[in-house]
């Protein structure tokens, strides 16, 4: 236990690595903390402790309504997107095509090309193919950047997988039906759940596609959205707080389940 | 091949849906970007490059697409060297709760951009919570104005927003780092600094652009926090185009932008594949 | 000689788990000394603790004198080459060696010159510019001991430095890293878990096991001479007979033989090597021979090994030359002996002398306490 010399390379990494943490959290501890504020101005001081936004915000028909929206347009986004992805990620697994690469990336388009091209290009393509924008087009929209999600994930695993598995499994006399349901599928179970968790929690806070997509019907952030736009109502830290103990909850099972390796955001 | 017709029901559905819902809405966009409107806004099927002439001709137009690169140049720098200093602790020094740390870096990613937007304008207006608090402690007797609604705080939501992306890939970069290297440098006597920039930082290279590329390209196509954060002044590139296929209704030029947009962002993407591939000495073994 | 390192009192704990009990180690200058042990021994922690990556809860480490417990490796004029060669793989060949020169300010034409000095010690002028990944196990073997002795340390660490390479290679590279020791004429310190190696390079060998060093000695002594159950088990093959020692002589399952030895009276464990034992086929006239019968037998290449099973039920293994294997054939019952003088024995519930062991019993205990303690300053 010799004395050793203050290490101030120690030091400073650690100060610097709290203050990043910091400014990290701040914000979002002043939104939890004034949520329970009693006044209309968020101020500092806080004067006081109260539920009233939380009472403000379970009374907001609009807002209810877009938190139902935004449910169902990403549960019907995910599902969808966990159909299709999964079983082209089988595909582009297993075999080999001509422009593989160039397909590849065209599936990560959405995610690496900014939101609001996408969003403005499905705009004004969309009218053309008969669908008005309306909710169906949000879940269409939602449905194509969530596919790359699920797509690149359980891609992901797939290649981590044992190729003999499969030969292995057909060798004990299983036919390719069988072994897809009790080799292929058990393995892959944890990247599906994993991405499906990670494409509703994003397709939730999906805004530039939903923004030009949506006509009267609001998702739960473009109402937020909305109401920002009319002035800051302390009711949105209240909906804040909500909304980051669910990301909470999600993250929590995702990271029990997601691939950790390839988790894209 | 025996199995083409499993592979056309497996993979049909997913390249179909890109064709129909991606690529050819991408296609859309560029083909309108060479149509020309009417006096009464009404497009007009045509081959003309009329519209890129007025983006690169209108100063207000070129302008902002400069100062949108550089705010998010700025942006992309800042939340680099906000990264770095956290992701090596992260990685080298933390060592009993590395697990909280590490899910305490991502969860930002998942908690709401507009919520996340939303506090700095809590935070930042001029009766919001800093200005009331320097008035409070009596560091200043009126608000300061410049806070919200201005470049600088699109830049500082921005940050706050994009840290987290930047984060993740520098840190698994720094994890992917050996430790024997490490002490392999400090057993050739390099100090800890100069470990750090001999060994350490060419080796997370590739982390460290894949890092500022998201950064990067998210802060040129975010319209949001502009509208939010920013002030009539701060126009940012992708707000013009919005703007283009609203209010303005001139999709032509809307497009135009669109594909210059989209152009900028591949070779930005492309760039930085290129960079993170020459540098990956550690993943190409 | 002067000493090169020198351990005193050295402990080392990881949280609670203690890892080296008390050890004291000194290493001659110019001397090749191999760790040699199975894996968790402790070798390799007491390499770093050398080299400076781990620093000892308790003890002090010393360098020609100087001590230099608490220097952080780069202040040490020590070098290590690593299990895994640990070559920067953003740099090339001549980078990684001229790395450690650089950190001492060497430029231009001076440094070149070293680098191209070290590189064709270890053969590898023609490779200086390509990446590490661009080369074999071999060739990044040569250039992680080029990296390490251009800087011309006190002390060469070596961490398992043979362990990926095939047979074949490993044997060459045993041969030139001798003869590098010669060249260079400074200490090596070698961690091995292959006992073959030790006994090859060694000048002296600790062997370790559970962080104590149960024997120090020439690969000769430690070969023919074990001093405990451990290093009589770990070195080489042994067939383990249990007798009792009145002094004189040693008796075991039906024989007696005489025996010298630092030895107290009491019961023993008897250690004879399957190449020192004779295999009579009738009961020879003269000494000692245990009746065995033969269960079974192997073929090794060089050597065949006979499996006896002696009318105590105790198992002995024989070596015999392949051009005698087929006297052997059909045989059922042999009669062994050997010379008294290749005998070992030690005498049973001690594998140490049972003072030291109960005073380290002592201190770990009240290391443990410190430690403990250290946690609330």
């Amino acid at each position: 236990m010799s004395p050793k010399k203050i290490d101030f390379l120690n030091i400073l990494i650690g100060a610097l690595a709290l203050g990043v943490m910091f400014f990290i959290y701040f914000p979002m501890a002043i939104v939890v903390l004034y949520s329970f504020n009693p006044e209309t101005v968020n101020a500092f001081p806080m004067r006081g402790f109260s539920l009233k936004w939380y009472e403000t915000m379970a009374q907001n028909q609009s807002l209810l309504n877009s938190l139902k929206i935004s449910g169902l347009i990403g549960i019907f986004g995910t599902l969808m997107a966990l159909v299709i992805g999964t079983m082209g990620a089988l595909a582009m697994n297993k075999f080999n095509f001509k422009l593989k690469r160039t397909f590849e990336r065209i599936v990560l388009l959405p995610i690496t090309l900014p939101g609001i091209l996408t969003g403005v290009a499905m705009l004004s393509f969309f009218p053309l193919l008969g669908i008005s924008i309306s909710l169906k087009a949000v879940v269409i929209g939602h449905t194509t950047f969530l596919i790359c999600l699920v797509v690149t994930q359980v891609y992901a695993r797939l290649k981590r997988l044992d190729p003999y598995l499969e030969e292995a499994a057909a060798d004990l006399g299983s036919t390719p039906w069988q072994t897809f349901w009790r080799v292929t599928l058990p393995n892959i179970k944890t990247a599906m759940i994993g991405s499906a968790l990670l494409a509703f929690t994003l397709s939730l806070d999906e805004i530039p596609i939903t923004f030009f997509l949506t006509a009267q019907d609001n998702t739960l952030p473009i109402e937020i959205y909305a109401m920002l736009r009319r002035g800051i109502t302390p009711e949105v830290n209240a909906i804040s707080t909500l909304i980051f103990v669910l990301s909470l909850v999600a993250l929590v099972l995702s990271v029990k389940y997601g691939e950790r390796e390839t988790k894209i955001v | 091949m025996k199995l083409k017709p499993t592979f056309y029901f497996l993979f049909m559905p997913l390249a179909l849906w890109m064709l129909v819902f991606l690529v050819l809405p991408y296609g859309q966009v560029f083909v309108q970007s060479f149509y020309t409107v009417d006096d009464f806004g009404t497009l007009q099927p045509a081959f003309s490059l009329d519209s890129y002439q007025r983006f690169f001709t209108k100063e207000l137009y070129y302008k902002t697409l400069f100062k949108t690169f550089g705010l998010s140049l700025i942006v992309t720098a800042v939340a680099l060297l906000l990264s770095v200093p956290l992701a090596y602790y992260i990685a080298f020094k933390a060592t009993s709760n590395k697990t909280l740390l590490y899910t305490l870096i991502i969860l930002p990613l998942w908690v709401s951009y507009i919520v996340r937007a939303y506090a700095w304008k809590t935070i930042l207006g001029s009766a919001g919570i800093l200005n009331s608090f320097l008035m409070y402690v009596g560091l200043i007797n009126s608000p300061i104005e410049v806070l919200l609604y201005s470049d600088l705080s699109v830049v500082i939501g921005m940050v706050h927003i994009y840290t987290p992306f930047v984060l993740m890939p520098i840190y698994t970069a720094f994890e992917q780092i050996p430790v024997s290297l490490v002490e392999a440098s400090k057993d050739l006597g390099a100090s800890r600094l100069r470990t750090f920039l001999n060994i350490v930082l060419p080796l997370s290279l590739p982390g460290i652009i894949a890092g500022g590329t998201f950064a990067f390209v998210l802060s040129l196509g975010d319209f949001l926090a502009p509208i939010l954060l920013g002030g009539s002044n701060t126009l940012f590139i992708a707000t013009i185009f919005q703007n283009m296929f609203g209010t303005s209704n001139d999709k032509p030029l809307g497009s135009a932008i669109g594909i210059v947009l989209l152009v900028v962002v591949l070779v930005v993407l492309e760039l930085s594949a290129r960079g993170e591939r020459k540098y990956s000495s550690l993943t190409s073994r | 000689m002067t000493n090169s390192i020198e351990l005193k009192n050295v402990t080392k704990f990881f949280g609670p788990n203690c890892v080296i009990p008390t050890l004291d180690l000194t290493i001659q200058q110019g001397e090749f000394l191999t760790l040699l042990g199975p894996s968790g021994c402790g070798k390799t922690t007491l390499l770093r603790m050398i080299a400076g990556f781990e620093t000892p809860t308790t003890g002090r480490v010393f360098l020609e004198g100087d001590d230099i417990t608490n220097l952080p490796p780069y202040n040490r004029n020590v070098n290590t080459v690593f299990q895994n060669y640990a070559l920067f793989p953003h740099l090339h060949v001549f980078d990684n060696v001229a790395y450690g020169l650089k950190q001492k300010g060497y430029t231009g034409e001076k440094l070149k010159t070293a680098v191209y000095d070290a590189l064709e010690m270890v053969q590898m002028a023609d490779f200086a510019r390509r990446k590490p990944k661009e080369l074999s196990g071999g060739q990044q073997q040569r250039i992680a001991l080029a990296r390490a002795i251009i800087n011309k340390p006190k002390v060469l660490l070596l961490d398992e430095p043979l362990a990926a390479l095939d047979l074949k290679l490993r044997k060459q590279m045993q041969f030139e890293l001798k003869q590098l020791h010669q060249q260079l004429g400074i200490t090596f310190v070698f961690v091995t878990h292959d006992q073959e190696e030790a006994l090859t390079m060694s000048d002296r060998i600790a062997v370790m096991n559970k962080g104590v060093i149960e024997q120090l000695d020439a690969p000769q002594n430690i070969y023919d001479h074990p001093k405990t159950k451990f290093v009589a088990d770990f070195v080489g093959e042994n067939n383990t007979l249990s007798g009792f020692y009145d002094g004189q002589t040693v008796s075991a399952s039906g024989f007696s033989i005489p025996f010298q030895g630092d030895l107290q009276p009491g019961d023993v464990q008897l250690f004879i090597r399957p190449e020192h034992i004779y295999v009579h086929l009738k009961e020879p006239e003269h000494g000692f021979a245990i009746r065995s019968n033969v269960v079974g037998k192997t073929f090794l290449g060089h050597l065949w090994k006979i499996h006896c099973q002696t009318t105590n039920n105790e198992m002995i293994d024989v070596s015999v030359k392949p051009d005698q294997i087929s006297k052997i054939d059909g045989v059922s019952t042999v009669f062994l002996s050997w010379e008294s003088d290749k005998m070992n024995a030690i005498a049973v519930a001690s594998g140490r002398p049972a003072l030291t062991s109960s005073k380290s019993l002592f201190w770990n205990y009240n290391l443990l306490i410190m430690n403990k303690l250290q946690l609330f300053y």
